[in-house]
């Protein structure tokens, strides 16, 4: 792992990147659905595509708080484009690290560093959301191996990703596999006209009778539900939260500015108790949104086992906060907050996105509450 | 504490069964019986591998052997070549 003087480095420099190279494209993206394919080949250069990852297979070796850091720093820039971090660094990178087989992480890692194979990660499907143990795209075993049917929906990247990640499920067991999209019967669909993550290629991918080798499970067969599921949403939680403080904290860089150049009564609104209200609850809501997130971050480096239930914490309140602090962004830019030509009208879009993916704020409560009826529990 | 007395701690320190008469053998599969949530199995993992100094392998990541007390016992001791 970096030592904190070069990961410091790292992030100094990432900022510099944003401000160059991301945000001055993030309305362009937005509007086009798209990310430039020259962009995903400069921060593969910069080893950003996963940069959570060590350093012997091509990523940054940032630990857990520094990726955080890294992970705001990217987000305040452009959702889509700390999307494409949260899939290739958290969702798949982490996942692959953690429970692919030695092959897996020797072929596919470098080459997910160097932008050369994009992957996603495919679990919700038209049918299932947070019910993750009722997935109905099917595996069964063949003399050639597995035989997978069924339809995914909502994979980020999907849309341009070499490989997938497809939770699959026999008559007993749910199982992980590695799926490559030439294979014969893969079909991906591009999702249009979405509220947001309009540049993070959200495909459906179709499964027609799937072939795919022994080799291609992660794991062993049957341990996809909790184990390999459990581990990717747990770092995919963990970059939603910070992605989380970006979209907060970006909203906060935006109706500062404005507040202090706009004018009404004669008088900048930045004058204006009631907005000064908007503005030091926003930033106290960020600013605790980022320590429960630098908290997980410490415990995750830690490997503590609170890391879990604190990752999840921190993803609720997160979330829940950028889409407080983008509502009053729109609220202190007036009209203006409601038309492209201004950033807080995308990331009022983007914060609500945060609330449902990698779990619902629902289902995060539900979760926090189950580890607060015992921990506080005193008979 | 035994290895299976902090790993029987452990489980129970982490129902999410709210009653206070509810009770487990070793050899009951957890998962199956509803005793815990979908965030315990990435806990356990780490519980297993903080708590034993073990590295879990993805050659090793078979349900069985996490599914009850007796069997994550029984997997701590094959790691650790006891």
């Amino acid at each position: 792992m970096n030592d904190s003087i070069n990961q410091q480095m790292i992030l100094e420099e990432a900022r510099a990147f944003a401000d160059k190279e991301i945000r001055p494209r993030a309305l362009e993206f937005d509007q086009k659905g798209a990310l430039a394919r020259d962009l995903i080949a400069k921060m593969a250069e910069k080893k950003y595509l996963v940069a959570s990852l060590p350093e012997r297979y091509g990523g940054l070796g940032l630990d857990p708080v520094y990726y955080g850091l890294f992970t705001e720093e990217i987000g305040k820039a452009c959702c889509s484009t700390r999307s494409l971090i949260t899939v290739q660094s958290s969702l798949v990178g982490e996942t692959l690290l953690k429970w692919g087989s030695d092959e897996h992480r020797a072929e596919l890692l470098p080459l997910m560093a160097s932008g050369k194979r994009i992957g996603a990660f495919a679990l919700t499907e038209p049918e299932v959301g947070t019910n993750a143990q009722g997935v109905q795209t099917t595996y069964s075993e063949t003399s050639h191996g597995y035989v997978l049917s069924g339809r995914k929906k909502w994979a980020s990247f999907g849309g341009i990703a070499d490989f997938f990640i497809v939770i699959a499920k026999s008559k007993k067991q749910i199982s992980a596999f590695i799926v490559e999209h030439d294979t014969k019967g893969v079909t991906t669909i591009p999702m249009q006209g979405l509220l947001a993550g309009r540049a993070s290629h959200i495909a459906e991918i179709v499964l027609d009778d799937v072939v795919v080798p022994v080799s291609n499970v992660i794991g062993k067969p049957g341990s996809g539900y909790p184990y390999i599921l459990g581990t990717a949403l747990d770092h995919g939680r963990y970059s939603i939260a910070w992605g989380g403080v970006a979209v907060a904290q970006a909203c906060i860089d935006a109706m500062v500015v404005y507040a202090r150049e706009r004018r009404q009564f004669d008088t900048k609104i930045c004058e204006f108790q009631l907005i000064q209200g908007i503005i030091g609850d926003a930033v106290t809501k960020t600013h605790a949104a980022r320590a429960l997130c630098i908290r997980a971050g410490h415990l995750r480096q830690e490997r503590n086992r609170e890391a879990v239930v604190e990752t999840t914490i921190a993803k609720y309140f997160a979330s829940k906060v950028a889409m407080e602090v983008a509502t009053d962004a729109v609220q202190v830019y007036g009209g203006n907050g409601c038309i492209d030509s201004y950033p807080v009208e995308r990331l009022f879009r983007e914060a609500k996105l945060l609330e449902i993916i990698e779990g619902t704020s629902q289902i995060q409560q539900q979760m926090i509450a189950g580890y607060g009826l015992r921990k506080y529990f005193r008979p | 504490m035994t290895e299976v007395d902090r790993i029987r701690e452990f489980i129970k320190s982490n129902l999410t069964v709210f009653d206070e008469g509810v009770s487990f053998g070793d050899d009951d599969n957890i998962f199956e019986l509803g005793l815990v949530d979908s965030l315990f199995a990435v806990q356990l993992v780490l519980f297993i591998e903080g708590e034993f100094d073990v590295d879990i392998l993805d050659s090793e990541l078979n349900i069985d052997n996490f599914s009850s007390v007796s069997c994550i016992g029984e997997f701590v001791r094959t790691k650790k070549g006891q």
